[in-house]
């Protein structure tokens, strides 16, 4: 394969799955833990 | 029983994160929550695995085991990258792994996990690892010891 292309690829893989897996992840398990805590003191 | 390099860091990591997990569920009376830990444990979370991933790419380009009950299979002392920094970085990864845990449990008992990791890691697994490596390396292992400290 061409230099460049092996990084461009591994590039938009890479931030796909982040953008689309990683990042909600994150952020339903910080919701998740946030929440717990205000139930708890409300 | 002897505990020395019996059990591979990483399962003892997983055991104490599940035991520091159930400390803060049994003893919420110790947890003192607020919602910007949760950003903080997430940045030492990104900061614990770069480190992690430096310690195995070193030992990569060295082509020597990672193998953590076979120190003795090691065959160069590497003494690039981040191991300039620490002699341990998979192990001060995994601290920081530990440390991002209890950040983000907000418990004060859970907190005390990071600690007992590290006296752990020091009696069962580092020192035994430098007694296999000052046997394998002699001099050369004793002037990388000497110039580069255990954790940081």
């Amino acid at each position: 394969m061409q230099g460049i292309a092996v990084p461009m690829i591994g590039g938009m893989i890479t931030a796909t799955l982040l953008s689309m897996l990683v990042i909600p992840t994150a952020s339903q398990l910080m919701r998740r833990r946030r929440m717990a805590f205000e139930r708890s003191e409300g | 029983m002897k505990l020395q390099l019996k059990i591979p860091p990483v399962i003892v990591m997983l055991l104490f994160s599940i035991v520091m997990w159930l400390a803060a569920r049994a003893l919420p009376q110790f947890t003192r929550f607020h919602s910007a830990n949760l950003y903080f444990a997430g940045a030492i979370l990104i900061g614990a695995l770069v480190v992690v991933f430096a310690g195995v790419a070193a030992f990569r380009r060295a082509r020597t085991t990672v193998d953590p009950t076979r120190p003795e299979a090691a065959t160069a002392i590497v003494r690039s990258g981040v191991y300039r920094i620490s002699r341990n970085p998979m192990y001060l990864g995994f601290l920081l792994v530990l440390a991002a845990l209890a950040v983000w449990l907000s418990n004060a008992v859970a907190a005390l996990g990071p600690f007992l990791f590290l006296l752990y890691m020091n009696a069962f697994q580092i020192e035994p690892e430098e007694q296999a490596l000052r046997v394998k390396f002699g001099a050369a292992y004793d002037d990388y010891v000497n110039s580069v400290r255990r954790w940081l």
